[in-house]
């Protein structure tokens, strides 16, 4: 299938749909068993960003007997040019219709793609329900941080894969391609992978409810699977397959660099945050194999900028070496490195003007709590001396500009809680005037950020109800009130949208069809400003009977059955709770390099909890 | 000076395909740049807080347009054959965009400030009355005229613009002139060459749009394709290849 000038003419950024760029995988697609489409729920700049869908394209590719092409939501002009000339969803590689391909999947890295996905399955012609589909259509399956709690979508994807998707993608293709082989039901399949750890196939699992609408029981409706799906981890990270050699996009895309994963999983448990907890226990790649995947990705991409990816780049053992030596090997072929998610102290500043020739203009700085309080209660081991005294470094070291991440609507918030975000940002202001004018860089420029609280599922806050947009709204208000200094700029999150990403977090099976309503409506790419339709997003829920509050602003008690009880990250339940009880009292847990908490996580049998 | 070559610069001349057309101009500067990082060319950099590697592009190709006859010239730290640079970077470069020829160059000439004019086929096909003849008369109605005044964007808006001195060459050929069998009804090939580059440029749009107006028609821009661009070589309008444009 061509997609022909006319169209590509008339849309913006024709090359989000052409394909044909460096390192994509050609192949005879006569000569494969297994095709699979691999769709990332938003555009191609966003997705291509994504490193997970980078490692596993390149990972199923490495099998003979399948081809992954890559599919992206085409932008709303693309659509409309798609809908009105008859051509379904294809893929860049062969631009060939996904309908026809074995097995879709979908990464879901954010809950408000979830539209995306109805979308671009209707895009493709392929049934929007599970139950709908027959022999002649693909699979449709998803992986990625937001299928840890799968029940909004069960309904809609037949099979999910739970964790790290190296190993657990592969078995579940010999399977696939043995079934081909043979010949068998739809169901066939499903049973067969539903025996694989990680793998949930949601028909096979019954939800009941009770009368207050909250869960009775879940529980399997077969024979022979597990009642608890496991999460699947990489135990050894110098083993597991990387890519050497990743497509480079011609247009510009979000994160346009390579991205070198230093490890996998964070030690510091912060309360509020899935990643810390859904990605343990910590395992980190060794620096050798590192330098020689960084030369080799190099060679192979001719990419001017390496990127060190992780949940926290300072907890890399050995970071100082490491850096100086990829430094020394970079400096030469003009690449850069860059570091993100890096604690700012004397060594990080130091590194990062070695590291990245570029002006010394913003650093990021995230509190999340603008009181010491709230900071313990969420566990974020950071105080106010730590960021003065690492502003002030900072400033003297000629940087001028200081983001300064916050969240509103924490548990136990209070107004004071608001005020010492203000507060904090004042102090920042303070302490680049202390710094003496011939030291430091001209114009300062601060800038608050908020985002609002969303609880989210496998966290000691999973209980916690949400602010309504109200109180959100009005917190929002009294902090910009709080905020006098001219050099502060105050940038927050619509709480709207945040209300949405609490519902469906955290929500069950029935929230399913609110989504099909809410994209009925016109709903999608919600996450893009100008197309977030909120109102259209309450005539759903609305229609559907489904009260959102239920889902977003109530307190649920540790009793409760969770939608996701029935997902086992390792992570046990009685270490949230436990959690939750020293939140509520200001108590600090010490993160994994100072001591074991006992979170359960040691169960994989690998990682930091064995060094 | 004198007319020596340095060896350490090289001038290329280039295609690009149907499957990189839509890559825009600053986009193609990374494709080429992270080409030659791939093959491990010795490119130099410019000095500064960030070093640029040293190329230099002719005339930006517009986003759609493909062409038989790019250049840009490389600035190396040491000497490489241009047999070898060649090779080297076509081995490196995606499909659809290949380097033909290469040859030194002397360290005086600029690509991108010596371009002067430019030749494209453009594909044209109309709606309505007119047909081929009315194209031809157009055309002929092009250079009869002393003035031929268009509406062209510039910095400050639209404004009129004459352009009859900015063209040379302006032919109507259809397709069996041309030895293309097949094509749809009512198109046809205009060939046409043009100002371009720095002190004066003319995008072959304009030119069609002015046959427009002169024949009253409904002419639309199929297709357009760059076949040669040339330099300015002391008066002269050479090939940018020309042994005289290279020294």
């Amino acid at each position: 299938m061509k997609i022909r000038d006319n169209i590509l003419k008339k849309v913006e950024k024709p090359s989000r749909y052409t394909g044909n760029e460096w390192n994509m995988v050609r192949k005879d697609p006569k000569t494969v068993d297994i095709r699979f489409a691999f769709c990332f729920p938003d555009t191609y700049e966003i997705g291509m960003s994504h490193l997970g869908m980078k490692i596993l394209y390149h990972l199923l590719n490495e099998r003979s007997d399948t081809y992954c092409e890559r599919v992206f939501a085409p932008w709303t002009d693309m659509e409309e040019e798609m809908r009105k000339n008859d051509i379904p969803l294809f893929t860049l590689e062969t631009h060939e219709p996904v309908r026809n391909f074995d097995i879709v999947g979908f990464t879901l890295q954010y809950e408000m793609s979830y539209t995306n996905v109805i979308n671009m399955l209707d895009l493709a012609g392929i049934p929007l329900l599970s139950s709908d589909r027959e022999e002649v259509h693909p699979f449709v399956c998803a992986g990625g941080p937001c299928a840890y709690n799968p029940e909004p979508l069960a309904d809609i994807i037949d099979f999910f894969m739970m964790g790290e998707g190296e190993e657990v993608i592969n078995e579940v293709m010999n399977v696939y391609a043995a079934w081909k082989k043979n010949g068998g039901s739809r169901r066939d399949f499903l049973l067969e992978i539903s025996k694989i750890q990680g793998v949930y196939v949601p028909e096979f699992y019954d939800v009941s409810y009770k009368q207050d609408g909250t869960i009775a029981d879940i529980k399997p409706n077969i024979e022979g699977i597990p009642a608890k799906i496991r999460k699947r981890i990489i135990k050894d990270m110098n083993k597991v397959y990387y890519p050497d050699r990743i497509i480079v996009p011609y247009t510009g895309i979000v994160h346009d660099r390579i991205m070198l994963e230093i490890f996998r999983g964070c030690s510091r448990g912060c309360r509020f945050c899935q990643a810390g907890f859904v990605y343990r226990p910590v395992r980190e790649k060794k620096p050798e194999r590192l330098l020689e995947l960084a030369e080799k990705l190099v060679d192979n991409t001719g990419y001017e900028e390496i990127s060190l990816t992780s949940l926290s780049t300072s907890d890399y053992s050995g970071l100082k070496e490491f850096t100086g030596k990829i430094i020394e090997e970079m400096e030469p072929r003009k690449v850069n490195l860059s570091l993100p998610s890096l604690r700012i102290d004397s060594f990080s500043l130091d590194l990062m003007e070695k590291a990245q020739k570029v002006r010394k203009s913003g650093l990021t700085f995230a509190p999340e709590g603008g009181t010491q309080r709230l900071r313990n209660v969420i566990n974020k081991g950071v105080t106010e001396e730590d960021l003065i005294n690492s502003v002030t470094l900072a400033f003297s070291g000629g940087w001028n500009g200081v983001k300064l991440y916050f969240m509103i609507g924490l548990p136990t918030e209070t107004e004071e809680d608001i005020k010492g975000i203000a507060d904090l940002g004042n102090k920042v202001v303070d302490a680049y005037y202390k710094v003496p004018k011939e030291k430091r860089g001209r114009g300062l420029n601060v800038t608050i950020s908020t985002s609002s609280f969303v609880p989210k599922p496998f966290t000691p806050f999973q209980w916690e109800p949400q602010d309504s947009i109200e109180t959100l709204r009005e917190k929002q208000k009294f902090l910009k009130s709080c905020i006098t200094s001219k050099q502060i700029k105050y940038n927050w999150h619509d709480p709207e949208l945040s209300f949405l990403e609490a519902i469906f977090a955290r929500g069950d099976r029935k929230t399913g069809k609110v989504l099909i309503k809410a994209w009925e409506k016109g709903c999608h790419f919600d996450s893009w400003g100008e197309h977030f339709k909120f109102d259209k997003w309450m005539e759903a829920f609305d229609e559907c009977g489904i009260d959102p509050h239920f889902y977003a602003n109530r307190v649920r008690s540790v009793d409760e059955v969770l939608p996701w009880d029935h997902i086992d990250i390792g992570v046990t339940r009685e270490f949230f709770i436990k959690e939750k009880e020293k939140a509520l009292r200001g108590e600090l847990t010490v993160n994994c390099l100072e001591g074991c908490s006992g979170c359960g996580a040691a169960s994989f049998g690998g990682g930091i909890c064995f060094e | 000076m004198g007319e020596e070559f340095v060896l350490n610069r090289l001038r290329i001349k280039f295609m690009r395909g149907e499957e990189v057309k839509y890559i825009s101009h600053l986009d193609m500067l990374k494709v080429f740049e992270r080409a030659v990082r791939r093959a491990k060319i010795p490119i130099a950099y410019s000095q500064g807080f960030n070093p640029h590697p040293q190329i230099i592009f002719g005339l930006p190709l517009s986003v759609g347009v493909t062409s038989d006859a790019e250049y840009a010239d490389f600035e190396l730290t040491e000497p490489v054959t241009p047999e070898d640079f060649m090779d080297k970077l076509n081995r490196q470069l995606p499909s659809g965009l290949r380097v033909i020829s290469a040859k030194h160059l002397n360290a005086k000439s600029n690509i991108m400030k010596s371009i002067t004019r430019a030749s494209y086929t453009v594909i044209i096909s109309w709606m309505g009355e007119g047909g081929i003849d009315g194209v031809k008369a157009a055309v002929r109605a092009f250079f009869g005229q002393g003035e031929v005044l268009v509406q062209k964007k510039g910095k400050k808006g639209m404004k009129e613009v004459n352009i009859r001195p900015m063209v040379y060459d302006l032919e109507v050929k259809t397709f069996s002139d041309i030895g293309i069998s097949e094509y749809k009804e009512d198109s046809a090939c205009i060939l046409m060459t043009v100002d371009a580059g720095i002190d004066s440029n003319l995008k072959p749009e304009l030119v069609i749009s002015s046959l427009n107006d002169l024949s009253g028609m409904d002419i639309n821009v199929e297709k357009v394709h760059r076949t040669a661009l040339y330099v300015n070589s002391d008066g002269s309008v050479l090939d940018p290849m020309n042994e005289n444009a290279l020294l």
